[in-house]
């Protein structure tokens, strides 16, 4: 979803401008400001657009952490990178459900 | 069967060499001199501080801006110094005043592959990130946000000093899709701890920042909740949150000490990671325009 206007607060500060790619973070910062509704552009998401989304990101995830199983910056291998990797995937996971 | 692609010559910068370029720097303006000297004392002259960074236009604008952000919630503009550092507390406005000053104060255009803005968006989420996993640990949150911010300035030595060579350890890490930290000891035979380390002890950066420097990558030896540990967790959170926007971009291994020294639960990083996604996106639109 892409906004169709910039979004201002209370004082006339910009927010977000138009034309930003919103995201989940953008959304609850929106909702910290009391702003509970934007004008967006890009119509309604289809169930195979966010599931499509969801498998997205999770890749994504998947691919940043794909060196975790070997050593490298001059640590030995850690279950601490394992541990982080799989509460970012729950983060992300709760986030997406 | 495809040929593999030619991996750049070694490029060793010797010690003497980055000893020079580091007297070579260009001198920093007094404000930032005065800055950086006295980052330790609690009775610093605010008053005759902000006087001096008023001077000072395009730093005065970007902390205002940073001081209006959403991150802080101001109910109230801010449009003085001397307001933004009641709001932010001393040690931020000291410390985000000479981040701005650094940033313009190495050049980096003549460094193919490097991406400055990137740069600056790992430095503000790590900052971010330490100033979170701070509060949750009941520590100094200015200290552990300014940590952040300059933990990995040694790039910007190498990228602005060294730009050829440094642009030969990009493609190294490019080609065999490892760690920059680990190309950058294959290529220049140091890297950017050493280099920030001794940029550091020439600018008489704090104990704190420049313990966050040194031990970053490496933070087993600084101890259970050091600024090192904090530094290197919030780090390794923030590439695998995502927040850097580098498409190649490539979590670090996590030191098991440092994670277990710091103590903290999965739900507690739940709410790490939520906040530092929060702030980030709010102290991102203040100051990377």
């Amino acid at each position: 979803m892409t906004l169709s206007d910039a979004v201002l607060d209370t004082k006339g500060n910009v927010l977000l401008p138009k034309g930003t790619l919103l995201t989940d973070g953008m959304l609850a910062s929106l909702l910290r400001h009391q702003i509970a509704t934007v004008v967006v552009t890009g119509g309604e998401v289809s169930a195979e657009e966010d599931s499509a989304e969801r498998e997205r990101r999770l890749a994504r995830l998947e691919y940043l952490f794909r060196a975790s199983d070997g050593t490298a910056n001059g640590l030995p291998v850690s279950t601490a990178t394992t541990d982080l990797h799989q509460y970012i995937l729950r983060f992300r996971s709760s986030a997406l459900s | 069967m495809t040929d593999l692609p030619m991996l750049p010559d070694m490029q060793a910068i010797a010690a003497d060499d980055i000893v020079r370029q580091l007297h070579n720097l260009p001198t920093l303006s007094s404000v930032v001199v005065e800055l950086l000297n006295c980052v330790d004392q609690e009775d610093i002259d605010i008053g005759t501080l902000a006087r001096k960074v008023s001077h000072d236009q395009a730093l005065t604008a970007k902390t205002l801006r940073f001081a209006n952000s959403s991150f802080f919630g101001s109910q109230s503009r801010v449009t003085t110094i001397q307001q933004a550092i009641s709001l932010l507390g001393m040690q931020s406005v000291r410390h985000l005043i000479t981040a701005s000053a650094l940033s313009g104060h190495f050049p980096d255009g003549g460094c193919p592959g490097f991406d400055s803005r990137a740069f600056w968006r790992h430095s503000i989420a790590t900052a971010v990130c330490c100033k979170v996993l701070a509060m949750h640990l009941h520590l100094n949150q200015d200290y552990a946000f300014t940590a952040g911010l300059l933990h990995d300035i040694g790039r910007l030595v190498l990228v602005s000093r060294f730009p050829q060579q440094y642009a030969a350890a990009i493609a190294y890490r490019d080609i065999l899709d490892c760690h920059l930290l680990d190309a950058e000891r294959a290529v220049l035979t140091t890297d950017h701890v050493v280099v920030g380390h001794a940029l550091a002890v020439q600018w008489n950066f704090s104990e704190v920042i420049k313990n966050a420097i040194t031990g970053h990558h490496e933070p087993d030896s600084f101890g259970n909740g050091s600024i090192a540990s904090i530094v290197h967790v919030a780090n390794t959170i923030v590439h695998g949150l995502d927040l850097d926007g580098v498409e190649d971009d490539l979590v670090p291994t996590l030191s098991q000490a440092a994670w277990d020294g710091l103590g903290l639960s999965e739900s507690d990083y739940a709410l790490i990671f939520r906040e530092t996604e929060l702030q980030f996106e709010a102290v991102s639109q203040a100051v990377l325009v």
